[in-house]
Protein backbone atom coordinates (compact mmCIF):
# COMPACT_ATOMS: atom_id res chain seq x y z
CA UNK A 1 0.00 0.00 0.00
CA UNK A 2 0.88 3.27 -0.58
CA UNK A 3 2.44 5.45 2.43
CA UNK A 4 1.34 9.25 3.23
CA UNK A 5 4.61 10.96 4.01
CA UNK A 6 2.78 14.46 3.73
CA UNK A 7 -0.36 15.33 4.25
CA UNK A 8 -2.73 16.67 1.72
CA UNK A 9 -3.49 20.38 1.77
CA UNK A 10 -6.63 21.16 1.16
CA UNK A 11 -7.66 24.53 0.22
CA UNK A 12 -11.36 26.09 0.23
CA UNK A 13 -11.99 28.44 -2.70
CA UNK A 14 -15.34 30.44 -2.55
CA UNK A 15 -16.64 31.05 -5.82
CA UNK A 16 -19.75 33.19 -6.68
CA UNK A 17 -20.52 32.34 -3.07
CA UNK A 18 -20.25 28.90 -3.73
CA UNK A 19 -18.13 26.75 -1.54
CA UNK A 20 -16.30 24.47 -3.31
CA UNK A 21 -12.30 22.36 -2.70
CA UNK A 22 -9.71 22.51 -4.90
CA UNK A 23 -7.00 20.07 -3.71
CA UNK A 24 -3.32 20.69 -3.90
CA UNK A 25 -1.44 17.60 -3.40
CA UNK A 26 1.93 17.15 -2.45
CA UNK A 27 2.30 13.38 -1.35
CA UNK A 28 5.42 10.96 -1.79
CA UNK A 29 4.15 7.92 -2.63
CA UNK A 30 5.88 4.43 -2.22
CA UNK A 31 6.01 2.07 -5.97
CA UNK A 32 7.32 -1.58 -6.49
CA UNK A 33 9.95 0.49 -8.08
CA UNK A 34 10.76 3.35 -6.14
CA UNK A 35 9.48 6.74 -4.13
CA UNK A 36 7.29 9.06 -6.20
CA UNK A 37 6.69 12.72 -5.55
CA UNK A 38 2.86 13.86 -7.06
CA UNK A 39 2.09 17.57 -6.93
CA UNK A 40 -0.23 19.27 -8.38
CA UNK A 41 0.92 22.00 -10.47
CA UNK A 42 -2.30 23.70 -11.57
CA UNK A 43 -5.87 23.50 -9.90
CA UNK A 44 -9.50 25.05 -10.21
CA UNK A 45 -9.64 23.87 -14.17
CA UNK A 46 -13.36 22.39 -14.96
CA UNK A 47 -13.01 18.79 -15.95
CA UNK A 48 -9.32 18.93 -17.77
CA UNK A 49 -9.65 16.04 -20.32
CA UNK A 50 -6.75 16.13 -22.19
CA UNK A 51 -3.18 17.93 -22.14
CA UNK A 52 -0.82 18.69 -24.89
CA UNK A 53 2.92 19.93 -24.13
CA UNK A 54 3.74 22.65 -26.71
CA UNK A 55 6.98 22.37 -27.55
CA UNK A 56 10.25 24.54 -27.22
CA UNK A 57 10.09 25.53 -23.08
CA UNK A 58 12.52 25.11 -21.18
CA UNK A 59 12.93 23.17 -18.05
CA UNK A 60 12.50 24.35 -14.78
CA UNK A 61 13.73 22.26 -11.66
CA UNK A 62 12.43 24.76 -9.41
CA UNK A 63 10.37 23.67 -6.71
CA UNK A 64 8.22 26.20 -6.70
CA UNK A 65 7.83 26.21 -10.80
CA UNK A 66 8.45 22.37 -11.36
CA UNK A 67 8.34 21.25 -14.67
CA UNK A 68 8.22 22.83 -18.38
CA UNK A 69 5.75 24.51 -20.50
CA UNK A 70 7.44 28.30 -19.06
CA UNK A 71 4.02 29.45 -21.29
CA UNK B 1 0.97 23.27 -21.70
CA UNK B 2 -2.48 23.30 -23.45
CA UNK B 3 -5.80 21.84 -21.55
CA UNK B 4 -9.28 20.76 -22.96
CA UNK B 5 -11.95 21.63 -20.49
CA UNK B 6 -15.03 19.68 -21.35
CA UNK B 7 -17.49 22.57 -20.69
CA UNK B 8 -15.76 23.77 -23.59
CA UNK B 9 -12.91 26.22 -23.08
CA UNK B 10 -8.96 25.67 -24.12
CA UNK B 11 -6.61 27.14 -21.91
CA UNK B 12 -2.95 27.42 -21.32
CA UNK B 13 -1.29 26.45 -18.15
CA UNK B 14 2.52 27.86 -16.97
CA UNK B 15 4.64 26.42 -15.03
CA UNK B 16 3.87 28.56 -12.09
CA UNK B 17 0.35 27.08 -12.28
CA UNK B 18 -1.33 29.82 -13.67
CA UNK B 19 -4.10 29.30 -15.83
CA UNK B 20 -5.00 31.63 -19.04
CA UNK B 21 -7.99 33.27 -19.94
CA UNK B 22 -9.96 30.73 -22.35
CA UNK B 23 -7.97 30.54 -25.99
CA UNK B 24 -10.51 32.23 -28.08
CA UNK B 25 -11.97 30.47 -31.30
CA UNK B 26 -13.05 27.10 -29.92
CA UNK B 27 -16.02 25.55 -32.12
CA UNK B 28 -19.36 25.81 -29.80
CA UNK B 29 -19.54 22.09 -28.25
CA UNK B 30 -22.34 20.35 -27.02
CA UNK B 31 -21.70 20.01 -23.45
CA UNK B 32 -23.98 17.93 -21.72
CA UNK B 33 -23.28 14.41 -20.17
CA UNK B 34 -20.10 12.84 -21.69
CA UNK B 35 -20.25 15.53 -24.36
CA UNK B 36 -18.30 18.66 -24.52
CA UNK B 37 -14.18 19.77 -25.45
CA UNK B 38 -12.29 16.58 -25.66
CA UNK B 39 -9.04 15.71 -26.87
CA UNK B 40 -6.30 18.21 -28.22
CA UNK B 41 -3.29 17.69 -30.22
CA UNK B 42 -0.70 19.31 -32.52
CA UNK B 43 0.36 18.87 -35.69
CA UNK B 44 3.80 17.04 -35.88
CA UNK B 45 4.92 20.54 -37.40
CA UNK B 46 3.00 22.49 -35.02
CA UNK B 47 6.92 24.24 -35.03
CA UNK B 48 6.27 25.36 -38.60
CA UNK B 49 2.17 25.76 -38.82
CA UNK B 50 1.05 25.95 -35.51
CA UNK B 51 -2.03 23.98 -35.75
CA UNK B 52 -3.71 22.16 -33.28
CA UNK B 53 -6.43 19.56 -32.93
CA UNK B 54 -9.34 19.55 -31.26
CA UNK B 55 -12.11 16.72 -30.61
CA UNK B 56 -15.57 17.74 -29.48
CA UNK B 57 -19.34 16.66 -29.14
CA UNK B 58 -20.62 18.46 -32.07
CA UNK B 59 -24.83 19.45 -32.49
CA UNK B 60 -26.12 18.88 -35.30
CA UNK B 61 -29.17 17.75 -37.83
CA UNK B 62 -30.39 14.55 -35.95
CA UNK B 63 -28.62 15.08 -32.82
CA UNK B 64 -24.59 15.12 -32.01
CA UNK B 65 -21.29 13.16 -32.51
CA UNK B 66 -17.97 13.46 -32.82
CA UNK B 67 -15.93 16.18 -34.70
CA UNK B 68 -12.62 17.30 -35.35
CA UNK B 69 -11.57 20.85 -35.63
CA UNK B 70 -8.42 22.42 -36.42
CA UNK B 71 -6.86 26.03 -35.80
CA UNK B 72 -3.76 28.09 -35.90
CA UNK B 73 -2.23 29.12 -32.66
CA UNK B 74 -1.77 32.57 -32.78
CA UNK B 75 1.60 34.16 -31.55
CA UNK B 76 0.81 35.06 -28.06
CA UNK B 77 -1.07 31.79 -27.73
CA UNK B 78 -4.44 33.39 -27.14
CA UNK B 79 -6.65 32.69 -29.98
CA UNK B 80 -7.12 29.85 -32.91
CA UNK B 81 -7.51 31.27 -36.03
CA UNK B 82 -8.79 30.08 -39.45
CA UNK B 83 -11.02 27.17 -37.80
CA UNK B 84 -12.32 24.63 -40.07
CA UNK B 85 -13.77 21.43 -39.51
CA UNK B 86 -12.20 18.82 -40.95
CA UNK B 87 -14.15 15.87 -39.69
CA UNK B 88 -17.79 15.31 -38.40
CA UNK B 89 -18.93 11.47 -37.58
CA UNK B 90 -21.99 10.75 -39.28
CA UNK B 91 -24.80 9.62 -38.05
CA UNK B 92 -25.47 11.74 -35.79
CA UNK B 93 -27.80 10.98 -32.57
CA UNK B 94 -29.94 11.11 -30.01
CA UNK B 95 -27.11 10.81 -26.75
CA UNK B 96 -25.42 12.87 -24.27
CA UNK B 97 -22.64 9.20 -23.80
CA UNK B 98 -19.42 7.67 -26.02
CA UNK B 99 -17.58 10.28 -28.01
CA UNK B 100 -14.58 8.40 -27.22
CA UNK B 101 -12.44 10.60 -28.63
CA UNK B 102 -8.94 10.89 -28.83
CA UNK B 103 -6.68 12.14 -31.35
CA UNK B 104 -3.20 10.39 -32.16
CA UNK B 105 -0.83 11.38 -35.73
CA UNK B 106 0.77 8.17 -37.11
CA UNK B 107 4.07 8.87 -37.61
CA UNK B 108 3.12 9.56 -41.12
CA UNK B 109 1.33 12.67 -41.21
CA UNK B 110 -2.10 11.14 -40.61
CA UNK B 111 -4.21 11.50 -37.89
CA UNK B 112 -6.15 8.47 -36.01
CA UNK B 113 -9.89 9.96 -34.74
CA UNK B 114 -11.11 7.24 -32.02
CA UNK B 115 -15.26 7.33 -32.56
CA UNK B 116 -17.76 6.18 -29.79
CA UNK B 117 -20.78 3.77 -31.01
CA UNK B 118 -23.07 6.59 -28.57
CA UNK B 119 -24.22 3.66 -26.55
CA UNK B 120 -27.57 2.98 -26.42
CA UNK B 121 -28.96 -0.55 -27.60
CA UNK B 122 -30.53 1.08 -30.87
CA UNK B 123 -28.13 2.68 -32.36
CA UNK B 124 -24.77 0.79 -31.03
CA UNK B 125 -25.24 -1.68 -33.48
CA UNK B 126 -24.07 0.35 -36.07
CA UNK B 127 -20.02 -0.53 -34.89
CA UNK B 128 -20.35 -3.38 -36.77
CA UNK B 129 -21.56 -1.47 -40.30
CA UNK B 130 -19.28 0.14 -42.47
CA UNK B 131 -21.19 2.52 -43.45
CA UNK B 132 -21.30 4.22 -40.17
CA UNK B 133 -18.64 6.20 -38.33
CA UNK B 134 -20.24 4.87 -34.95
CA UNK B 135 -17.76 2.42 -33.37
CA UNK B 136 -15.12 3.11 -35.47
CA UNK B 137 -11.49 4.23 -35.70
CA UNK B 138 -10.41 6.52 -38.56
CA UNK B 139 -7.88 7.40 -40.40
CA UNK B 140 -7.73 10.86 -41.99
CA UNK B 141 -5.11 13.55 -43.31
CA UNK B 142 -4.86 16.63 -41.57
CA UNK B 143 -6.98 18.58 -44.04
CA UNK B 144 -9.69 16.02 -43.26
CA UNK B 145 -9.35 13.91 -46.87
CA UNK B 146 -8.64 10.49 -46.91
CA UNK B 147 -5.51 8.62 -47.38
CA UNK B 148 -5.16 6.38 -50.55
CA UNK B 149 -4.28 3.44 -48.87
CA UNK B 150 -7.07 3.52 -45.93
CA UNK B 151 -8.20 -0.18 -46.08
CA UNK B 152 -11.88 -0.04 -47.17
CA UNK B 153 -11.06 2.82 -50.49
CA UNK B 154 -12.50 2.36 -52.89
CA UNK B 155 -15.30 -0.23 -51.45
CA UNK B 156 -18.99 -0.10 -52.18
CA UNK B 157 -21.35 1.56 -49.47
CA UNK B 158 -18.05 2.01 -46.78
CA UNK B 159 -16.86 5.08 -45.71
CA UNK B 160 -13.36 5.36 -46.55
CA UNK B 161 -12.05 6.97 -43.69
CA UNK B 162 -12.43 4.08 -41.73
CA UNK B 163 -9.44 2.52 -40.07
CA UNK B 164 -10.83 -0.29 -38.08
CA UNK B 165 -14.28 -1.57 -36.40
CA UNK B 166 -16.22 -2.56 -33.65
CA UNK B 167 -15.13 -0.71 -31.32
CA UNK B 168 -17.04 0.62 -28.02
CA UNK B 169 -15.81 3.90 -26.42
CA UNK B 170 -11.80 4.55 -26.93
CA UNK B 171 -11.28 7.01 -24.74
CA UNK B 172 -7.37 5.98 -24.44
CA UNK B 173 -5.09 5.49 -27.78
CA UNK B 174 -1.57 6.22 -28.10
CA UNK B 175 1.20 4.85 -30.88
CA UNK B 176 3.70 2.28 -30.01
CA UNK B 177 7.07 3.64 -30.08
CA UNK B 178 8.70 0.62 -31.52
CA UNK B 179 5.77 -1.38 -33.67
CA UNK B 180 4.18 1.95 -34.84
CA UNK B 181 1.05 0.29 -34.35
CA UNK B 182 -2.02 2.42 -32.47
CA UNK B 183 -2.99 0.58 -28.88
CA UNK B 184 -6.24 1.67 -28.11
CA UNK B 185 -8.00 1.04 -24.23
CA UNK B 186 -11.95 0.97 -24.56
CA UNK B 187 -14.62 1.48 -22.06
CA UNK B 188 -16.47 -2.05 -21.04
CA UNK B 189 -19.81 -1.98 -20.22
CA UNK B 190 -20.29 -3.86 -16.74
CA UNK B 191 -16.65 -5.77 -17.31
CA UNK B 192 -14.69 -5.94 -19.75
CA UNK B 193 -12.47 -3.16 -20.69
CA UNK B 194 -9.84 -3.82 -23.01
CA UNK B 195 -6.76 -3.01 -24.67
CA UNK B 196 -6.26 -3.71 -28.10
CA UNK B 197 -3.45 -3.23 -30.57
CA UNK B 198 -5.26 -1.78 -34.06
CA UNK B 199 -4.44 -3.39 -37.20
CA UNK B 200 -5.91 -1.91 -40.27
CA UNK B 201 -9.07 -3.00 -41.40
CA UNK B 202 -9.67 -5.53 -38.60
CA UNK B 203 -13.10 -5.74 -36.49
CA UNK B 204 -13.05 -6.10 -32.74
CA UNK B 205 -16.47 -7.21 -32.08
CA UNK B 206 -18.08 -5.09 -30.24
CA UNK B 207 -21.44 -5.29 -29.44
CA UNK B 208 -21.26 -8.95 -30.75
CA UNK B 209 -18.19 -9.69 -28.55
CA UNK B 210 -17.55 -8.94 -25.27
CA UNK B 211 -16.29 -10.04 -21.71
CA UNK B 212 -18.73 -7.20 -20.17
CA UNK B 213 -22.97 -7.61 -19.64
CA UNK B 214 -25.14 -5.02 -19.62
CA UNK B 215 -25.16 -2.54 -16.76
CA UNK B 216 -28.37 -3.99 -15.23
CA UNK B 217 -26.56 -7.30 -15.63
CA UNK B 218 -27.86 -8.59 -18.55
CA UNK B 219 -26.24 -10.96 -21.58
CA UNK B 220 -24.78 -8.50 -24.58
CA UNK B 221 -26.15 -10.24 -27.49
CA UNK B 222 -25.41 -13.84 -27.13
CA UNK B 223 -22.95 -13.38 -25.06
CA UNK B 224 -19.64 -14.15 -27.11
CA UNK B 225 -15.89 -13.88 -25.33
CA UNK B 226 -14.35 -14.42 -28.68
CA UNK B 227 -15.68 -14.98 -32.21
CA UNK B 228 -13.89 -15.84 -35.77
CA UNK B 229 -12.94 -12.87 -37.67
CA UNK B 230 -12.98 -10.64 -34.78
CA UNK B 231 -9.71 -9.58 -33.11
CA UNK B 232 -9.37 -10.14 -29.02
CA UNK B 233 -8.08 -7.78 -27.12
CA UNK B 234 -4.56 -8.75 -25.62
CA UNK B 235 -5.67 -7.55 -21.83
CA UNK B 236 -8.87 -6.75 -20.06
CA UNK B 237 -10.29 -5.38 -16.65
CA UNK B 238 -13.29 -6.69 -15.27
CA UNK B 239 -14.13 -5.06 -12.28
CA UNK B 240 -13.72 -2.22 -15.32
CA UNK B 241 -10.84 0.96 -13.97
CA UNK B 242 -13.06 2.89 -16.39
CA UNK B 243 -9.98 3.87 -19.07
CA UNK B 244 -9.25 7.48 -20.30
CA UNK B 245 -6.09 8.49 -21.32
CA UNK B 246 -2.76 6.57 -22.15
CA UNK B 247 0.80 7.00 -22.80
CA UNK B 248 3.74 4.83 -23.76
CA UNK B 249 6.68 6.09 -21.37
CA UNK B 250 10.31 6.85 -23.14
CA UNK B 251 11.42 9.58 -20.41
CA UNK B 252 14.99 9.44 -18.63
CA UNK B 253 13.18 10.10 -15.38
CA UNK B 254 12.13 7.05 -14.27
CA UNK B 255 14.29 4.54 -16.64
CA UNK B 256 12.64 1.05 -14.71
CA UNK B 257 9.55 2.65 -16.52
CA UNK B 258 10.79 3.24 -19.92
CA UNK B 259 9.20 0.92 -22.17
CA UNK B 260 5.58 0.71 -19.90
CA UNK B 261 2.20 1.95 -20.81
CA UNK B 262 0.36 3.72 -18.55
CA UNK B 263 -3.22 4.16 -18.46
CA UNK B 264 -5.62 6.79 -17.05
CA UNK B 265 -8.73 5.38 -14.35
CA UNK B 266 -11.79 7.09 -14.01
CA UNK B 267 -13.65 4.97 -12.38
CA UNK B 268 -10.56 2.97 -10.57
CA UNK B 269 -9.20 6.73 -9.35
CA UNK B 270 -5.86 4.88 -10.75
CA UNK B 271 -2.78 5.74 -13.09
CA UNK B 272 -2.12 2.39 -14.49
CA UNK B 273 1.07 0.94 -15.31
CA UNK B 274 1.92 -1.83 -17.26
CA UNK B 275 5.10 -3.68 -17.49
CA UNK B 276 5.05 -5.35 -21.56
CA UNK B 277 6.65 -7.66 -22.67
CA UNK B 278 6.07 -7.42 -27.03
CA UNK B 279 2.52 -7.14 -27.48
CA UNK B 280 1.81 -9.10 -23.62
CA UNK B 281 1.23 -7.26 -20.46
CA UNK B 282 3.38 -9.15 -18.13
CA UNK B 283 2.21 -6.92 -14.96
CA UNK B 284 0.29 -4.22 -13.35
CA UNK B 285 0.38 -1.46 -10.35
CA UNK B 286 -2.06 0.96 -9.64
CA UNK B 287 -0.71 4.27 -8.65
CA UNK B 288 -2.42 7.47 -7.09
CA UNK B 289 -5.38 5.20 -6.01
CA UNK B 290 -5.29 6.82 -2.37
CA UNK B 291 -6.04 10.47 -3.68
CA UNK B 292 -9.68 9.18 -4.90
CA UNK B 293 -9.07 11.47 -8.01
CA UNK B 294 -10.39 10.46 -11.21
CA UNK B 295 -7.90 9.98 -14.01
CA UNK B 296 -8.68 11.77 -17.12
CA UNK B 297 -5.45 11.92 -19.20
CA UNK B 298 -1.89 11.09 -18.85
CA UNK B 299 0.96 12.39 -20.93
CA UNK B 300 4.63 12.50 -20.64
CA UNK B 301 6.15 16.11 -20.11
CA UNK B 302 9.55 17.51 -21.76
CA UNK B 303 11.20 16.86 -18.68
CA UNK B 304 10.61 13.10 -18.26
CA UNK B 305 7.93 13.87 -15.42
CA UNK B 306 4.51 12.04 -15.62
CA UNK B 307 1.61 14.62 -16.13
CA UNK B 308 -1.82 13.62 -15.41
CA UNK B 309 -5.94 15.77 -15.38
CA UNK B 310 -7.90 14.71 -12.76
CA UNK B 311 -11.27 14.87 -14.09
CA UNK B 312 -12.92 17.13 -11.30
CA UNK B 313 -15.63 19.90 -11.16
CA UNK B 314 -12.51 21.51 -9.81
CA UNK B 315 -9.92 19.59 -11.58
CA UNK B 316 -6.20 19.92 -11.99
CA UNK B 317 -3.01 18.75 -13.55
CA UNK B 318 -0.53 16.78 -11.40
CA UNK B 319 3.20 16.28 -11.96
CA UNK B 320 4.73 12.78 -10.92
CA UNK B 321 8.63 13.04 -10.50
CA UNK B 322 10.79 10.75 -8.41
CA UNK B 323 11.22 11.32 -4.77
CA UNK B 324 14.44 12.80 -4.03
Amino acid sequence: MHRYLFHTLVASLTVAGVSSQAYAVEETFETETGAIQVSTIASGLSHPWAIAFLPGMVACSSPSAPGIFAV
Amino acid sequence: MLVTERPGNLRRVASDGSVSEPVEGVPEVDARGQGGLLDVALDPQFQENRLVYLSFAEAGEGGNGTAVARGRLNEDLSALEDVEIIFSQQPKVQSRAHFGSRLVFDGEGHLYVTLGERSQAQFRGQAQDLDSHLGKIVRINPDGSVPDDNPFVGQDDTLPEIWAYGVRNVQAAALHPETGLLWEIEHGPRGGDELNIIEPGANYGWPLVTLGVEYSGGTIGEGLETAEGMVDAIYTWTPVIAPSGMMFYGGDAFEEWQGDLFVGGLASTALVRLELDGDSVTHEERLLEPLGLRIRDVAEGPDGAIYVATDEQNGGILRIAPAD
